[in-house]
């Protein structure tokens, strides 16, 4: 079984904040609430992910074909052109946090709730980066390449309703919407390749 | 035997290990519910209760963590509670014959977190586990462990469901590393409250192994008024080839025995991990030393809570936030009608800012659902403060949803002397663990001597001595008549405080504000009369903290009285105030202060500063004197990038404080003639979800003084343009994060033109560009939220 271990990473937080190291200057009262939102945000993350290790069927340049499911995607197929295999994958960190972001604006607290949000986005983050690091232990033969998402590059954002069907998303409560938005929020799709190598 | 005599004597209690561990090692399979092979599987079941006795378990738990209605039905399981439970008691029975040994029916978590962090209702989860906690009485357990529970509210559902079924109740959470639980709590909070609700055994279980459990256990031994148990796991898991494993051996398990015991733990047992030997070693281990005496703390203190933090009352007097009462509160009463409830929360943080201890919460507005009201007051009160809160309420039901709604353990505010009330609310104080407020009153009125003070205390006392609630717990308030129209009656108020404390061992609490009554020179009065009380004893004072000269003499007549040690507390607190926050001869410094704090975001105090800056100085000058130099200076340090995106908002929020009370003033200037603001409609799109970036523009924005109408996310173009309509806009804000969202932008300015509005249209977002808004004819575009304040600032003035 898959045991994800997120670590969420101060800098990263900052940096989502547009924290400029060169620049800003950190006070304590505001070091302070970052690192209580942090504890808080860690209270509110509910790791969920599915995921699918399939061969590479096709590759041409243009589209890569797995069984049940088609990459098109130039930017994609560049990337996995030494790959063997791929990892399709899911993972998110629930509504909790969200919900929890909406009530610290109602409350009136917007600065905490803009810090929660920017732990969100770090803790989807390092969750997608644990799941990575786990599985490619598992597969110790082989290099993974870079991850991608659909809406980057040329890879349509559609492609997210077939990720999402093919690993039976709706069980760890992840959907897409008609404008082809993730939900919850802070989840992300993507694929990476498994090539021999060193 | 039984649960009493295992309690008596000089020896630790040991209980059993795991039992999931022990039917993995019997191979259960991935995916099956562990409790159902209470009926497919007695044997194996009554296999491992035998080895966890034979190694000298006393107390053995069932095979029913997950036996609970939600959490059988996710394996489709739920009409089967019975039997599982039955079978579960029957097999552990079968392993003890004729051994002295306990069974504890086991009852865990529901899975789901309860209100407000989850969504199960509380009245719900008592619901599932009271149904759960019957059958296990029913098959014939012993006594109940609540255990592996992560949060505190849940617990206390938990614990108000087995204590209700009569079975002595054993309740243990788990910690995670920095000593909390997951939704918060510290050990001494979690303690506090458990013991509270009437576990006769506290502690925690599982989280990690016994070496990080020591400190937990030393926190939670400190404030425990019963005995204490401890059941770690095995170590920390580790994940070896995709497995997880326990690393401790049973005798490296065993290596803090004598430690916990010297802590004052005394009951002992294991959790993940571990197996019959490693119970086997704590037993052996155990026996080297006699535990002292189970419920060795005598108490003296008083325990307050909320859900993460204790307040503690000894010696020093505490201070009772009065704000929160809309008798004679216009604003707030009309907050309260309205359901709009953050000028209370504002009010909740302006008195913490100051330095209450307790924030007494009344909501008793006529014509109003009281009990829906302070249900929703104290679920979003306690996630905004740390501070316990006092609810005040002679209604036993508005009582009863505060009491329920409340993860921590409340002070009840109040009873009489009157055998009804008595009779009504002292029952339900005991049943959440709260502690009381006492009223020297009885059916004929408020007594004029002190002697019949003091006899009505004792009444109350007695019957909460009935009702089980111990004496620290009971606050009694001998009451107090204005000086005025009572002249003797101050002495005889004094007299019956120290009588109180003296003769019945209780708290004293007591409203300060009423002796000025129809006087000059109210704050001296009262004032004078504090110093009075607490040299009396008085405990809890319910006062307002904003003001700093009653603030000032509860340090001052705490330290005169012999209350505050060394006059450690007055030093700290006037040492510190002398370098920053006294305000300065000349007040030159003032002004200054408040630019100041805003810039630092610094919002402690920024009410009380404005109070004061508003006895000089008109507010339209604070304004523009301090408040917009203020916000311009952060505007300038964000776009130089030496300020970050949470400082720019945090001094937002600050500037906002000062704002709100400024405009409560200029509205009551009447010669000042009244501006209609212009109105702002904010809407995230059509299909679109995201709204942060609308959320920040508008917590900038608050401080400008438009009228803002917030639509919120996902908005139909419909309601957009209805919106624009009804509040004739001047400028409707439109905001959009993705590429296949923008795309309603477009038709949304479209049907504004056709409605011929004169409504100016300004978009933003993640992939809008100034192209794109030039493109589909927006008016404006803001790339951040500064620039788009200085947007919107042109668009109206034009």
């Amino acid at each position: 079984m898959v045991k994800l271990n997120i670590d969420i990473r101060e800098k990263e937080v900052l940096r989502y904040l547009r924290f400029d190291p060169a620049r800003t200057k950190l006070d304590d009262k505001i070091g302070q609430l970052v690192r209580e939102t942090i504890l808080l945000g860690k209270r509110r993350v509910r790791p969920r992910f599915a995921y699918q290790v399939l061969n590479i069927l096709e590759n041409n340049g243009r589209k890569v074909r797995v069984k049940g499911f088609i990459i098109e995607s130039k930017n994609v197929a560049k990337i996995l052109r030494h790959a063997t295999a791929v990892v399709l994958f899911v993972t998110s960190i629930g509504l909790d946090l969200e919900k929890e972001i909406d009530r610290l604006f109602r409350l009136g607290e917007p600065s905490k709730a803009v810090i929660l949000d920017a732990v969100g986005s770090e803790a989807e983050e390092a969750l997608t980066d644990s799941l990575q690091q786990q599985l490619m232990s598992e597969y110790s033969d082989f290099k993974a390449t870079p991850r991608f998402s659909p809406g980057y590059g040329d890879w349509d954002l559609k492609a997210n309703k077939g990720i999402l069907k093919l690993l039976d998303a709706k069980k760890i409560g992840v959907k897409v919407s008609p404008a082809l938005m993730l939900l919850p929020q802070k989840t992300v799709t993507g694929v990476w390749g498994l090539s021999r190598g060193k | 035997m039984n649960f009493k005599n295992l309690l008596k004597g000089h020896k630790t209690i040991i209980f059993d290990g795991a039992m999931g561990t022990m039917l993995q090692k019997e191979t259960l399979p991935q995916g099956v519910c562990p409790e159902s092979y209470n009926l497919s599987h007695p044997g194996i079941i009554t296999k491992i209760h035998e080895a966890y006795i034979a190694a000298g378990a006393q107390v053995i738990t069932t095979n029913t963590f997950g036996a609970n209605r939600l959490k059988l039905a996710t394996y489709h399981l739920e009409n089967e509670q019975a039997k599982l439970i039955q079978a579960a008691v029957k097999a552990a029975r079968q392993a003890i014959k004729n051994q002295k040994v306990l069974i504890a029916g086991d009852i865990g978590p529901l899975g789901e977190l309860v209100e407000p962090l989850g969504k199960i209702a509380f009245e719900l989860a008592v619901d599932v586990f009271t149904e759960q906690a019957k059958y296990l009485k029913k098959a014939g357990c012993d006594c109940l462990i609540l255990e592996t529970f992560t949060d505190l509210q849940e617990m206390r559902a938990a614990l108000v469901a087995a204590k209700g079924v009569g079975l002595p109740v054993i309740a243990t959470m788990t910690f995670e590393q920095g000593l909390r639980t997951v939704t918060g709590s510290d050990p001494r909070t979690v303690a506090v409250v458990m013991q509270s609700l009437g576990a006769d055994i506290i502690g925690a279980n599982c989280s990690s192994g016994p070496q990080e459990l020591l400190a937990v256990a030393r926190e939670m031994a400190a404030v425990a008024q019963v005995p204490v148990l401890i059941q770690p796991n095995a170590g920390l898991p580790k994940l070896e080839n995709g497995r997880t494993v326990f690393p401790l051996s049973a005798e490296a398990f065993a290596g803090c025995t004598d430690e916990f015991l010297r802590i004052g733990v005394s009951c002992l047992g294991g959790c993940c991990g571990t197996t019959p030997e490693h119970i086997k070693q704590l037993a052996d281990g155990s026996r080297r030393m006699a535990v002292k005496n189970k419920t060795k703390n005598k108490v003296s203190k008083t325990y307050l809570s909320s859900r993460t933090k204790v307040v503690e009352i000894g010696e020093y007097p505490v201070i009772i936030g009065e704000r929160i009462n809309p008798t004679a509160r216009k604003l707030l009463a009309e907050a309260i009608r309205n359901k709009n409830y953050t000028l209370i929360l504002d009010e909740a943080r302006a008195q913490i800012a100051a330095g209450c201890d307790l924030l007494d919460v009344n909501v008793s507005v006529p014509g109003t659902e009281e009990k829906e009201t302070i249900k929703k007051l104290v679920l979003d009160l306690s996630t905004i403060t740390e501070k316990p809160l006092v609810l005040d309420s002679p209604d036993a039901q508005v009582l009863a949803a505060g009491l329920r709604n409340f993860p921590g353990k409340a002070l009840v505010n109040s009873v009489t002397g009157e055998k009804e009330k008595l009779k009504a609310l002292l029952p339900l104080v005991k049943q959440y663990g709260a502690a009381v407020v006492g009223l020297c009153i009885d059916e004929s009125g408020i007594p004029k001597t002190w002697q019949k003070r003091v006899e009505i205390a004792g009444k109350i006392v007695k019957a909460a001595d009935q009702a089980g609630i111990p004496r620290t717990d009971i606050f009694i308030d001998c009451l107090t008549l204005a000086v005025s129209a009572e002249p003797e009656g101050v002495a005889g108020t004094l007299r019956a405080i120290s009588e109180v404390k003296k003769k019945l061992g209780v708290r004293t609490v007591l409203g300060v504000s009423n002796i000025s009554h129809g006087l000059p020179n109210r704050v001296l009065v009262n004032a004078s009369f504090l110093s009075m009380a607490i040299a009396a004893g008085l405990d809890a004072i319910i006062m307002n903290p904003l003001d700093e000269k009653m603030q000032e003499t509860v340090s001052a007549a705490a330290y005169l009285a012999g209350r505050d040690p060394n006059g450690k507390r007055y030093l700290a607190k006037f040492s510190a105030q002398s370098l920053s926050t006294t305000p300065a001869a000349g007040s030159q410094d003032v002004p200054a202060s408040l630019k100041q704090r805003i810039i630092s975001g610094d919002k402690d105090g920024i009410q009380v500063l404005t109070e004061q800056l508003l006895a000089k100085e008109k507010p339209l000058d604070i304004i523009n004197g301090q408040i917009i130099p203020a916000l311009e200076e952060v505007g300038a340090r964000y776009e130089a990038k030496t300020y970050f995106l949470p400082q720019l908002i945090l001094s937002a929020e600050c500037a906002q404080v000062a704002m709100k009370l400024l405009r409560q003033e200029i509205a009551k200037d009447k010669t000042v003639p009244a501006v209609k603001p212009a109105t702002l409609v904010f809407a995230t799109v059509a299909g679109d979800v995201h709204d942060i970036g609308k959320n920040i523009l508008i917590a900038v924005l608050q401080n400008y003084g438009y009228h803002i109408v917030d639509l919120g996310k996902d908005v139909p173009l419909k309601k957009i343009v209805a919106a624009a309509k009804k509040y004739r806009a001047e400028i409707v804000a439109l905001s959009a994060l993705m590429t296949t969202t923008v795309i309603e932008m477009p038709k949304v300015i479209q049907a504004l033109r056709k409605e011929k509005l004169g409504t100016r249209v300004i978009v933003g977002g993640a992939v809008v560009t100034p192209e794109y808004a030039g493109q589909i004819g927006a008016d404006g575009y803001g790339k951040d939220a500064i620039e788009t304040v200085r947007v919107i600032k042109n668009l109206v003035s034009r």
